[in-house]
């Protein structure tokens, strides 16, 4: 009895049949998100590679020739070496901090049980849904001399004169921070869930207590989520250009700045695909090694 | 209303050969049961006369027109699927109503006709309700009422009642069986349980791997298995081999190792062909004394199971073979314990000589 | 979204105390999510000609400013059709491709493919589509803009879509069949309406996305035609001004508004 379904279904061949000419439909239907996908994304950043490849000519987006100048300058001057560096470490600062923040949130969101849980969810999402604009104009205002972060310190005697927050790395890290965390918390939220309670109470019941529970249960097993959340984030605050640009205020660069002023200010076309390209193989780099690293851990740790 | 004819039809999925040759005729008012194990291609063959499942060869008839080629809409059939597919976001009465909508049948008369079908399956008060909202019986219900309110030529059913528990199971059988009746609706009932088909259908098709074994009503099933899969597959048997010796009496004798056994067979077999006996547990007697002009054969008792109406005994044979053995509990069970010889009988005309 | 029952819930609080700190930890780290947007929302009601916690008195200047400004306005107005429109084209075109791909053996290749206009950071899509634009000879402007944000709003689409189908019982359809309902009815009468849920969740999502798309709108808008954000983003580059407070409360509202439809549907957590 218990496996009837599973007969019924390689009985009718549910898994190798199609209902009456689906495929045909199916091709249809496919056509145009795959053409769209094609046209719109794929051959437009392929294009991007090809003109990172141009020869540089101000203000114009025409293909000339083929050189390595564009990828020879940014690899040949310290200050755009030293621009990658330190907009990895950026990121990396911004992830691994995220990643302690995000984490109590996710984990109320998943173990309590009560009516505000639904309303903190929705509050943690706002920020994600609001243009980065937005929040980046609010902590413009928070984070001056006189703004509240600096009035609430003195308030309470933590400091007795103001911190320099605004344009300066400080103040970025504070909203890049602030800005990212919904996504970790999404992907930590994701993979709490999906650990089955009772591994939690087998371990309680063999004599771990709580806190050997998290470390050696729940943490390990909410690792893809930390893992997925480090990716967003890290990618996200690699390319961020308008916290940097606000907050900053043209003091804190990032890769993603440059390409901005490369484009709207320099008008440099070339130099910014390649930039942009660069990027993205920085980008996708980071998420294989993030998914090996993880991987890794997780087999090791036998989680599942 | 309406008669079916399958003419040697054939259906694969890739290499895989699931269909190979079926002919069939199901009459006006027939209830038909498609019987077999996992994979021997019955659900295949419900699909393709549904129109689920395109037809690689052969055709299906349906009142001598050939409905082959038809898409599923254009069939007039009404198909109760395994897990019931009620619509999630319908309520009762929108689900059996959904197929006359379909038709553009006025209002007045989906009304009328919806209020009918919740009628003939009882559920008059449910019609407001989700299908996630009734039990796996009242969903199963709603399933054949919707399928039925079209007034089909044919009424499919697929494993219809495999979902439900072993109570409703019986219930539920008795149900479809009256409703079929009364509206006299050609059916086609596919099950992998025999007592399902056994008490439900009047005509049983038995498939293996792609191909009918044996047609008949369930009675000729039962007594005259006709091969030596319809006998292991509708209840219990046992089996012997052995080769045909002679003819006497109508009755062929056939010789399997020592012993010599007279039975009855529906082929025409030759004199020396390799033959299958085959036995009913419950035709066979146990006794003390070989008898006279009743098959035979000398064994231990090693094991005993009540079954509550009757005791099970597992005997093993003088030639090493096992027999079972279903007798009502009588004055002498007792007489029969573990350990003790003894001789199974049965009768020839209760002796199935199977081809092998 | 939640299946714990409550007789689990008991036993947690017996083993798990009741979280008293973990809570106190989430309050303040929600204020510190939530400061920004607060400050924006309290200034724009304010008297204050700067963002301020507290204010001296209730105004709503900031506002009349926004509605009288024709470049706000048009730009509000811009963002609104903008996203509409992607929001109605990314729907289409994920739909379609989430129903057909589901059916196929290379689904999870398509699922990855699907899912790449997200992979890839936003500046460079923006790049290499003024790029594309200005190799087609298209000016920058609504239409270009159309196309680029459907193609951000694909994914959602299609990733809902697909998880929608997932709890799809296929013998829905085939049940419509047998009972005269064509393909296309099926899909009317069946296929939508069981998936509605996940269509106007991952709609929203579009449509938020879209509205408040900073990065690649910078790409394809010029000084003479600026969605919302472009707009905020210039003004914020050089003013402190509580009208842009206005309009970023008038646009949180919009969003809270969907949001809360979302987490109705679907739950937020699904989308991402």
């Amino acid at each position: 009895m218990v496996d009837v379904k599973k007969q019924h279904e390689n009985d009718t061949g549910i898994f190798n049949h199609k209902p009456l000419k689906m495929t045909t439909w199916n091709r249809i239907a496919l056509t145009p998100g795959v053409v769209y996908v094609l046209l719109v994304c794929i051959i437009p950043v392929l294009y991007l590679l090809r003109f990172s490849f141009s020869e540089y000519k101000h203000g114009s987006m025409e293909l000339s020739g083929f050189t390595l100048e564009n990828y020879i300058d940014f690899f040949t001057d310290s200050y755009y070496v030293d621009l990658l560096i330190s907009t990895l470490v950026m990121a990396l600062i911004i992830s691994f901090i995220t990643i302690f923040l995000a984490y109590p949130i996710a984990y109320y969101l998943v173990r309590v049980k009560s009516k505000v849980v639904r309303v903190v969810a929705v509050l943690v999402y706002l920020p994600l849904m609001a243009s980065t604009v937005v929040t980046s104009f609010g902590w413009q205002s928070l984070l001056t001399d006189s703004g509240f972060v600096n009035n609430l310190l003195m308030a309470i005697g933590v400091i007795d004169e103001p911190l320099k927050l605004m344009y300066n790395r400080t103040g970025v890290y504070i909203a890049m921070i602030a800005a990212n965390m919904p996504y970790m918390v999404v992907q930590i939220r994701n993979s709490l869930k999906s650990i089955d309670p009772f591994t939690i109470q087998a371990s309680k019941t063999m004599g771990a207590n709580s806190v050997r529970t998290f470390f050696y249960v729940t943490l390990p097993l909410s690792l893809p989520g930390i893992s997925a959340g480090v990716t967003l984030v890290f990618v996200s605050a690699m390319s961020a250009f308008v916290t940097p640009t606000l907050i900053g205020g043209g003091r804190v660069n990032t890769l993603g700045s440059l390409i901005y002023n490369q484009v709207t200010v320099a008008a440099n076309f070339q130099f910014a695909s390649a930039v942009a390209f660069i990027l993205l193989v920085v980008a996708f780099a980071i998420m294989y090694i993030n998914n090996r690293v993880f991987e890794s851990k997780r087999l090791g740790g036998g989680g599942r | 209303m309406a008669k079916l004819e399958i003419v040697d039809v054939h259906k694969s999925f890739g290499k895989n050969h699931v269909v190979k040759g079926i002919n069939l005729t199901v009459d006006d008012g027939e209830f038909l049961c498609l019987l077999g194990p996992s994979g021997c291609g019955k659900t295949t063959l419900l699909r393709m006369i549904a129109g689920l499942t395109e037809t690689d060869e052969g055709s299906i008839i349906i009142n001598s027109k050939d409905i082959t080629d038809l898409p599923p809409d254009k069939r007039s059939n009404g198909m109760v699927f395994q897990n019931y597919a009620l619509f999630p976001h319908m309520t009762v009465e929108q689900n059996i109503a959904y197929g006359l909508k379909r038709h553009g049948l006025p209002k007045a008369e989906i009304k009328e006709k919806v209020q009918a079908g919740l009628e003939m399956v009882r559920l008059e008060n449910l019609g407001k309700r989700y299908p996630k909202e009734l039990s796996g019986g009242q969903q199963q219900r709603v399933a054949l009422a919707r399928a039925l309110v079209m007034n089909p030529d044919l009424l499919l059913l697929d494993e219809p009642l495999s979902n439900l528990d072993a109570k409703l199971r019986k219930e539920m059988r008795l149900e479809i069986r009256n409703i079929q009746k009364k509206l006299n609706v050609t059916t086609i009932f596919v099950t992998h349980d025999q007592e399902e088909a056994l008490t439900m259908a009047d005509t049983i098709a038995i498939m293996n791997g792609g191909v009918v074994e044996q047609l008949g009503t369930p009675l000729e099933m039962y007594e005259h298995p006709k091969t030596q899969f319809v006998a292991a597959f509708i209840g219990g048997t046992n089996l012997m081999e052995g080769e045909v010796k002679e003819y006497a009496e109508n009755r062929a004798v056939v010789q399997c190792g020592d012993t010599t056994l007279h039975g009855i067979s529906i082929e025409d077999l030759a004199v020396g062909q390799k033959v299958i006996a085959s036995q009913r547990p419950e035709r066979l007697r146990l006794q003390m004394e070989p008898p006279e002009d009743r098959n035979f054969l000398h064994g231990t008792v090693t094991t005993r199971v009540y079954l509550g109406a009757s005791i099970r005994f597992v005997l093993t044979m003088d030639n090493g073979s096992t027999m079972i053995a279903d007798l009502p509990i009588s004055d002498t069970s007792e007489e029969y314990a573990v350990g003790t010889g003894c001789y199974a009988v049965w009768e020839y005309d209760d002796c199935h000589i199977l081809e092998e | 979204m939640s299946t714990v029952t409550p007789t689990k819930r008991k036993r947690k609080k017996s083993f798990e105390g009741n979280y008293i700190i973990l809570k106190i930890v989430v309050f303040l780290l929600l204020i510190y999510l939530l400061l920004p947007i607060i400050i924006v929302v309290i200034s724009s009601f304010a008297q204050e000609e700067y963002l301020t916690l507290t204010p001296s008195a209730f105004s709503l200047r900031w506002y009349e400013n926004f509605f009288s400004n024709t470049g706000l306005r048009n730009s509000f107005r811009n963002s609104l059709v903008l996203a509409l429109a992607s929001t109605f084209f990314a729907l289409v075109i994920g739909t379609l491709s989430a129903y057909a791909m589901d059916k196929s053996k290379w689904r999870r290749f398509f699922i990855s493919f699907f899912g790449s206009p997200l992979l890839i950071p936003a500046i460079i899509i923006g790049i290499a589509m003024m790029q594309m634009a200005n190799l087609l000879g298209l000016p920058r402007s609504m239409p270009i803009l159309i196309v680029a944000h459907t193609l951000v709003g694909i994914p959602y689409v299609v990733r809902t879509v697909t998880a929608s189908l997932y709890r799809f019982n296929a013998f829905w359809e085939e049940a419509s069949f047998t009972m005269g309902a064509g393909r296309f009815k099926t899909i009317w009468y069946v296929t939508l309406p069981i998936l509605k849920p996940g269509l106007i969740a991952s709609g929203c999502f579009a449509f938020i996305t879209s509205f408040g798309n900073m990065t690649i709108s910078t790409f394809l808008t010029t000084s003479r035609f600026m969605t919302l954000p472009i707009q905020l983003f210039a003004y914020a580059k050089n003013y402190v001004d509580p009208t842009i407070a206005a309009v970023s409360a008038t646009t949180l509202l919009l969003t809270t508004v969907i949001l809360l439809v979302v987490d109705r549907l679907v739950g937020i957590d699904k989308m991402y």
